[in-house]
């Protein structure tokens, strides 16, 4: 049996509207808040960013989020990883469980959860510590999440002073086995590269190699300016390597890189998960780099899950309009299809959702039930759900016959 | 045989940059004839864009000579140059930014004629929203948009706007430099089968640059694929997807991802795209290159044609 790594549950991520009033200090918000009806604010309507997202992630497992701008791919993983959080002008609602430990210890229905509720299970302190040490992150923009007034160097190995713990576990180790093969001598010897500092820069070097950084040595010392976009995508994979995650999240790593540099990042991150038996989630709206990487793909529309199974099924039967609009839609090398076949229409006002399937106001095959009901949850082969209504078989003649009688 | 719309040879453009010379392009050469699209691709700074505005003439040519409609472009009087100019036009990868802020969606599409009302004669305001509601009809957008200002219309709509200004003037030419990249796939392959609807109605041809080269695939007749300021491989679209021989272009089409079932193991290529301040001497793709050999390294292969109509420049095919 697998391991399971990332449990998530019914994830609910909500939105109001921030409003800036004049406080008495200065620089002071005031906002809105959560009225007491479900989904409502005070002056204005909910972006549901995130609706029912659930999905398990085994170790060394990789799952793709795919999905339009706006679909609620990025909210969805800051959210697991606590930096979406219960405030003011946020709601969070579901469960997270990362290796039996409960993220966010939250209601599950969003009409329970009181109204200043403290959403944080664990405290702050023990979740940054969970953040950096076991998941990992890496942004779709290098330059805005590397600080341009730091050394790299001290940028990649920062984390690991970070939790010192487990660094110092890892220097008890070495010791260890120093002693056992060369004796008190080689100790001696190497007092030296065991001092913490020295420890994690060695760390650091290392991992910079790795990712494909000539001469790490004199690269330490440069500022992120000083390197080339493709070269500074490779320092954040390294940061967030460099703690031995179990749980990498790449959010559309390689979307602003050239074909060829795309390919040597996503070699890497793909060398790197199979020595270390790492999970990832990767996010991207590239159908292409998703179905070369995962193993597992879940599409996402206006907050929803449309459709989620395994790559394979994904790419040679995908049930849901959206997804076969997706694949009809991309253009493929190779391919000699005089035309695409787009998706008409654009995607909804997240303010403004129609009622009933989100895709309903693009989907050639609406049926008037769509535009009254979301669909419900089918499960076409164990692993393969889709949510629409004609997949739904019998659930259809159901509801139908509700509304008639 | 068909017209040539625009003739490109030899061009150049160097950057000053402090006391050094950059050669953003340098010395390319190409055509295109009636109706049929022009794809550029290459790494980001190989010098697509610039190639782009020196060909429209945004920014002066260092040398070299572009030919537009069997005219000699740089040689023509500036008012000559102007008229001409209506007859190319370029659509731009951010829409947003190349619209007018301030301006509604019908004023935005107006503006070209009220820019040329010299040449074109005034027209009336009835004239002129006649024109403008056809140009949306054109591309798509909606006749209750013409008065919502562009940062109400979602992306794809923008591009749209962005199109219909372009054509206003009816042009022969347009420039698409990545009109898409930002765009999502399902609203990409919208505005991809709008610029070909157009170019089948009024026989436009398009020089369109892009980094996606399943996109270029889809939508060109010929391709350049451009390293470094130099256009390192011409072909028809068809032969050189089928048979790359530049290994810059082999590289290229192996990175590209694809569709799988099964998952593929990537590959990248080893190496950073040099400065392009100091460009390695000989060819200039001799340190990523596996094939690199001494003489690459010294002598800067020439650019021929090696089978026809496909052209390289690389000492493989000496
Ligand atoms: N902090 C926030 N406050 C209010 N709304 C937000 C916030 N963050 C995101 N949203 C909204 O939530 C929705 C989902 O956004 P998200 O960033 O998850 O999209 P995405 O799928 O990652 O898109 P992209 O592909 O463009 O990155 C959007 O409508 C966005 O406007
Ligand atoms: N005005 C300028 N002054 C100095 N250098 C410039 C100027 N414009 C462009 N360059 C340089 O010329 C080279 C080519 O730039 P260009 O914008 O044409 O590349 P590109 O192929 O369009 O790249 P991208 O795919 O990123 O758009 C780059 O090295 C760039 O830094
Ligand atoms: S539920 Fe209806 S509207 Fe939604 S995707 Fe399925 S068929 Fe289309
Ligand atoms: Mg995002
Ligand atoms: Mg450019």
């Amino acid at each position: 049996m697998a391991e399971t790594i990332l449990e998530v549950n019914d994830l609910h991520t909500w939105f109001g509207k921030k409003k800036y009033r004049f406080g008495k200090r200065k620089g002071e918000f005031k906002v809105y808040r959560f009225g007491k009806e479900k989904g409502q604010y005070k002056g204005g309507k909910v972006i549901r960013a995130v609706e029912g997202l659930s999905y398990t992630l085994n170790r060394g497992e990789a799952l793709a989020i795919v999905g339009e701008s706006g679909s609620g791919k990025s909210v969805g993983v800051s959210t697991v990883m606590g930096l979406t959080h219960s405030g003011p002008t946020t709601r969070v609602t579901g469960r997270v469980t990362f290796k039996g430990q409960d993220l966010l210890n939250t209601v599950s229905d969003p009409k329970e959860a009181g109204l200043f509720k403290k959403h944080a299970a664990i405290r702050e302190k023990e979740f940054r510590a969970i953040r950096g040490d076991q998941i990992s992150m890496i942004f779709q923009d290098p330059m805005s999440s590397l600080n341009p007034t730091m050394k790299i160097g001290r940028q990649i190995v920062e984390p690991l002073l970070w939790h010192k713990g487990k660094l110092r576990q890892e220097i008890q180790d070495e010791k260890k086995r120093l002693l056992n093969e060369g004796g008190k001598e080689a100790l001696k010897a190497h007092r030296k590269d065991l001092r913490m500092r020295n420890f994690a820069r060695a760390r650091g070097l290392k991992l910079l190699e790795e990712v494909g950084i000539p001469s790490p040595e004199t690269r330490f010392n440069n500022y992120p300016f000083e390197f080339s976009g493709g070269m500074r995508q490779r320092v954040m994979i390294a940061m967030a390597l460099i703690g031995d995650p179990d749980l990498l999240i790449a959010d559309e790593p390689t979307t602003a890189l050239d074909v060829t540099v795309q390919a040597q990042i996503l070699s890497i991150i793909q060398k790197m998960r199979k020595r270390k038996n790492t999970s990832i989630i990767l996010i991207t709206h590239d159908l292409a780099v998703a179905s070369s990487f995962c193993d597992r793909v879940i599409v996402m529309y206006a907050g929803r899950v449309m459709e989620e199974g395994s790559m394979a099924d994904f790419i040679r039967c995908p049930a849901h309009p959206y997804s076969q609009g997706l694949l009809n839609s991309t253009p493929i090398l190779g391919d000699e299809r005089a035309r695409l076949e787009a998706i008409q229409g654009q995607p909804p006002d997240p303010r403004n959702l129609p009622s009933g399937c989100p895709f309903s106001a693009r989907c050639t095959k609406c049926m008037e039930l769509c535009t009254r009901e979301a669909p419900p949850k089918t499960q076409l082969t164990p692993g393969h759900n889709v949510y629409c209504w004609l997949c739904a078989g019998e659930k259809v003649q159901e509801k139908e016959a509700d509304i008639n009688g | 045989m068909a017209e040539t719309i625009v003739k490109a040879r030899d061009i150049s453009k160097y950057f000053k940059v402090g006391h050094r010379q950059l050669k953003a392009v340098d010395g390319v050469s190409f055509d295109i004839e009636r109706g049929t699209t022009l794809g550029v691709v290459g790494e980001s700074g190989s010098g697509k864009s610039t190639l782009a505005r020196v060909v429209l003439d945004l920014i002066p040519a260092t040398s070299g000579s572009v030919e537009f409609m069997g005219k000699d472009f740089f040689k023509l009087s500036k008012n000559e140059r102007r008229l001409l100019r209506r007859e190319m036009q370029i659509v731009f990868q951010n829409p947003f930014l190349s619209l007018f802020p301030h301006m509604s969606v019908s004023a935005n599409i107006a503006e070209p004629f009220i820019v040329n009302r010299k040449e074109l004669g005034r027209l009336s305001k009835a004239e002129l929203d006649e024109r403008v509601a056809d140009l949306m009809d054109l591309v798509g957008v909606p006749r209750e948009h013409a008065n919502v200002y562009p940062h109400e219309l979602s992306g794809g709509q923008q591009q749209r706007v962005g199109i219909a200004r372009a054509l206003a003037l009816n042009p022969k030419f347009v420039v698409c430099d990545e009109p898409v990249s930002s765009l999502d796939v399902s609203i990409q392959a919208q505005i991809l089968n709008l610029l070909q609807d157009l170019q089948d109605q009024k026989e436009l041809s398009y020089m369109f640059i892009a980094h996606n080269l399943a996109v270029v695939e889809h939508i060109s007749t010929h391709v350049a694929v451009m390293y470094l300021g130099k256009v390192v491989e011409y072909a028809p679209t068809q032969e050189l997807y089928r048979h790359p021989l530049h290994p810059y272009t082999q590289v290229l089409m192996d990175s590209v991802p694809k569709l799988s079932e099964g998952g593929t193991e990537f590959s990248g290529i080893e190496g950073e795209i040099p400065s392009p301040l100091d460009p390695p001497k000989g060819c200039r793709f001799c340190t990523r290159c596996t094939h690199c050999t001494k003489r690459c390294t010294e002598e800067e292969p020439v650019y021929k044609e090696v089978e026809p109509g496909h052209f390289t420049a690389c000492h493989l095919y000496d």
